[in-house]
């Protein structure tokens, strides 16, 4: 199979301009994606709370997905290799966010008594089950045909489902007096935009469904996936913030 | 000319009087002078105290007589204060003269040391100082031998009656009343006499005699820090106080002419790694000398290694834990003073590590109950160094430990532990006691615990304080504020007064803030909670465990370069009026509060404030 690999420029739709802001973009996010799950390893490893641990491995993925996505455009623009299914790798980067501000919320509101729990819990089960099906679904199917209406429509619908998950536990926790102030509050108003930029780009491509020229959608799509990375750094800086204790 | 007394002999009024205005003639009259020393009449005795001293100064010749007389006195049984104060102050002028009159006073063993014994002739004089009523207070240690029950059972705390609040429910060990002797284990040998002199109890009975040569070698040590140190001079003006982290001695500085008071720290010496724990000392000391440039931290004018490790401070005479509770709005307004100093200590890439009632000093002596003094946090950074060298159960009060302190999986000591200690101190502020008590295990478990203290389960105290002090001694860190600032600002929101950008303004010419609060009180609750004083409790398995590196010091961005000797000059600046001594305070101690228990070393006790402020 790797023999079938050249090395060499892939250009993104035929467009050379496009490409290069494509390659800029990914190893922008690479870097810092990386950087980010770096970060939040060390922060796992400093406090070894089982409910911080939770939310650290969930950044960890975080940023695990988002470099894995990025090094993969890399690929597809310098080597011959097509790689179409990192889509679904940004889908899990998009519900890993929104299920990282869940666990926040729950770390800030918690309930008191244990029907609310298990309901929490229920819910939250519930949300992985749709969005690791979700994610094997767009990946699955990207690999075997290539894309096409019903998994761009899943791939945007996921996105959509996470987005509001995500926005609306952290609304709700950072409207929570007892939240501001503190690192969840910070963490939260980090992650919220990280999330939303995110998953514009998987959304994006249901826009070619609307009449937009795939070129067009990809132009803004690298957009989004520019302001993703830089939203990821500044959650980065906080990670780094929090792990020297300032 | 001197007036006859009835018995014939000259008045003793008129024979001080008449020494000092004519230190020649008063040379003359030493023996009836060293006589008056032990007279009925407290005026009398230390008139001639003065006398005998001016004598001394103006005349050296007459420095070996008095050195063999009163050298001779302070063998005995019971040594007078007058007796003592007067041979040290003899002895700190003519050193000399004591190694060459009294030989036999002198060990190398001893000299090295220089970490007295708690208690002993010089502490006796209690009778000398204020009222010691709160030597009772809530000052534990830990029972040994023929104490009670658990020895891990070494906290207690005294109910709004002041009456011991677990003595009550019985569950409490028979809490044993005792000076400083934090940690005394951890000292150099040459301190083992400490552990005699700390079973002794507060009411001064049974207290062992210090020995004479165990003087000479304090003397010694205070000379060559004073001829070292910044300043002019430095006299002891007060006996030796027993500190967590040092032994402290309340001074007279001169410099330029002005008199200051400050406090001189001598600190424990632990018994190995010695040059390593005077370095990162040293380091510690620095970082402290940094950030100590606004009024609501301690001020720190100089410090230095030999002949062991000691810092000049800015004096102050007692502690938050010597305080009761305060209504609240003097609690909202120290707690916002605590918030602003401690953000300012961040700010600066220190961790202070040690916030607790005990770090934080006032200067005491007010002259009106409705003047405030804005606290200042002290011993900043310490503990991350002592901890390294020490049992960190005898130096750290849990009651007002982060959980990181006891588990490691809560993370490292860090800015956040700091902002754990201000929500417990605040806790005190507000309802005068601590948030945890009992018994070291139902302490830790407690702190640990998901569930935070609520002030207002105790007292009633302003609403918002519940929160504030949640979202502060939150058990993780994530749910603890940011930075201090934000707390800072919750406590603002407390308040009416906007007065809180003027915290931080620079201490040249500051007057405090004590003009703005005149109006106010703060006054303590008479009858309410009695003042609550750090204990520390032992054991093996906790605050041990954050002493493997995990310190504020891991953070390079908070190492502090160590100022360069040349500059650590005390400048006019840094001491400010605030510190000027004056006659009518002279009796006070620094106030470096400690406490200690330890269930390895039994001895320990601890030397309590004087805490009538």
């Amino acid at each position: 199979m790797f023999i079938d690999v050249t090395v060499g420029l892939d250009t993104i739709a035929g467009n050379a301009n496009l490409t290069f802001i494509f390659f800029i973009a990914f190893v922008l996010e690479a870097m810092i994606a990386i950087r980010f799950g770096y970060y939040a390893a060390l922060n796992r490893r400093a406090g070894e709370v089982r409910t911080q641990s939770t939310l650290w491995r969930m950044l960890v993925g975080v940023g695990l997905t988002g470099g894995i996505y990025a090094v993969l455009g890399i690929l597809d623009v310098v080597t011959s290799l097509s790689t179409p299914y990192r889509n679904a790798i940004l889908l899990a980067h998009v519900v890993l966010l929104a299920m990282a501000l869940r666990t926040l919320y729950h770390q800030a509101v918690p309930v008191s008594d244990g029907g609310d729990q298990a309901a929490r819990r229920t819910v939250d089960r519930r949300l992985w089950l749709v969005g690791v099906s979700s994610i094997l679904a767009v990946g699955a199917a990207t690999i075997r045909f290539g894309g096409g209406p019903i998994v761009f429509g899943l791939e945007t619908a996921t996105s959509v489902v996470f987005v509001a998950v995500g926005v609306n536990a952290g609304v709700t926790a950072t409207t929570e007096s007892r939240v501001q102030g503190t690192v969840v509050d910070t963490l939260l108003r980090h992650l919220l935009p990280v999330l939303l930029l995110a998953a514009f780009v998987p959304m994006l491509t249901v826009a070619t469904f609307a009449g937009l020229p795939l070129e067009v959608v990809l132009h803004v799509q690298v957009v989004f996936v520019i302001m993703a990375a830089t939203a990821l750094m500044t959650a980065t800086i906080k990670l780094r913030q929090n792990l020297a204790g300032r | 000319m001197t007036t006859d007394a009835p018995d014939g002999r000259a008045d003793p009024i008129d024979v001080i009087f008449k020494s000092l205005d004519d230190a020649m003639w008063g040379r003359r009259n030493l023996p009836r002078l060293v006589s008056l020393l032990t007279h009925e009449s407290n005026r009398v005795r230390l008139g001639a105290g003065w006398a005998i001293t001016y004598v001394a100064e103006e005349e050296s010749d007459s420095a070996t007589y008095l050195v063999r007389r009163l050298g001779d006195r302070m063998t005995d049984d019971e040594v007078p204060l007058a007796v003592e104060q007067t041979f040290l102050a003899v002895a700190a002028r003519y050193p000399d003269v004591v190694s060459a009159e009294l030989p036999d006073l002198f060990d190398a063993d001893q000299e090295r040391s220089g970490s007295l014994p708690v208690g002993g002739a010089m502490l006796r004089a209690e009778y000398g100082l204020g009222s010691n009523r709160n030597r009772d207070i809530g000052r534990v240690r830990m029972p040994r031998g023929g104490g009670a029950g658990d020895e891990q059972q070494i906290f207690t705390d005294d109910d709004i009656d002041g009456e011991p609040a677990d003595a009550a429910s019985g569950d409490d060990p028979a809490w044993a009343i005792g000076g400083a002797g934090a940690g005394d284990e951890g000292d150099a040998a040459g301190e083992s006499g400490g552990d005699e002199d700390a079973t002794d109890d507060g009411g001064g009975t049974g207290r062992r005699l210090r020995p004479a040569r165990e003087l000479w070698a304090q003397t010694n040590h205070l000379a060559v820090i004073a001829a070292n140190c910044r300043f002019d001079d430095l006299a002891v003006m007060a006996e030796r106080h027993r500190d967590r982290y040092a032994d402290v001695y309340r001074t007279r500085a001169d410099l330029d002419g002005e008199e200051l008071a400050v406090g001189l720290l001598l600190f424990h010496e632990p018994p190995d790694d010695h040059e390593a724990y005077i370095n990162d000392l040293d380091e510690a000391l620095a970082n402290w000398y940094r950030v100590d440039d606004v009024e609501g931290i301690r001020t720190l004018y100089d410090w230095g290694r030999q002949p062991r490790p000691w810092a000049l401070v800015e004096y102050a005479r007692e502690d938050l834990g010597d305080r009761s509770r305060l209504f609240s709005d003097t609690a909202v307004w120290n707690a916002r003073h605590l918030a602003v100093s401690l953000a300012h200590v961040h700010e600066n890439g220190v961790v202070h590590a040690g916030v607790d009632p005990g770090n934080v000093s006032y200067y005491g002596d007010l002259l009106e109950t409705e003047d405030r003094q804005v606290p200042m946090l002290t011993n900043v950074g310490l503990l991350s160094v002592i901890r390294q060298y020490f049992d960190p159960t005898s130096r750290l009060d849990p009651r007002y430990a982060a959980p990181e302190y006891f588990d490691r999986r809560f993370g490292r000591i860090d800015h956040a532990s700091d902002i754990y200690g201000l929500g417990a101190v605040c806790f005190h502020l507000f309802t005068g006691r601590p948030p945890y008590h009992g018994d070291y295990a139902s302490i830790r478990d407690a702190v640990l615990s998901p569930t935070t203290p609520e002030p207002s389960a105790v007292a009633d105290v302003p609403e918002g304080v519940d929160e504030i002090v949640a979202k502060a001694m939150a058990p993780d860190k994530l749910h603890r504020y940011e930075g201090v600032t934000h707390m800072a600002a919750d406590l603002r929101a407390l308040a009416d007064d906007d007065a809180a950008d003027e915290l931080l303004e620079p201490r040249a010419g500051d007057s405090t803030s004590e003009d703005e609060s005149a109006a106010e009180t703060a006054a303590t609750t008479a009858g309410e909670t009695a003042a609550e004083h750090q204990s520390t409790v032992d054991n093996g398995s906790t605050a041990a465990e954050s002493a493997g590196g995990d310190d504020a010091g891991d953070d390079g961005d908070s190492v502090a370069e160590t100022p360069d000797t040349d500059d650590r000059s005390p400048s006019p600046d840094r001491t400010d009026s605030r510190g000027t001594a004056e006659s009518g305070d002279s009796t006070g101690v620094v106030e470096e509060d400690g406490s200690t228990t330890d269930d390895v070393a039994p001895d320990v006790s601890e030397e309590s404030p004087e805490a009538d402020g």
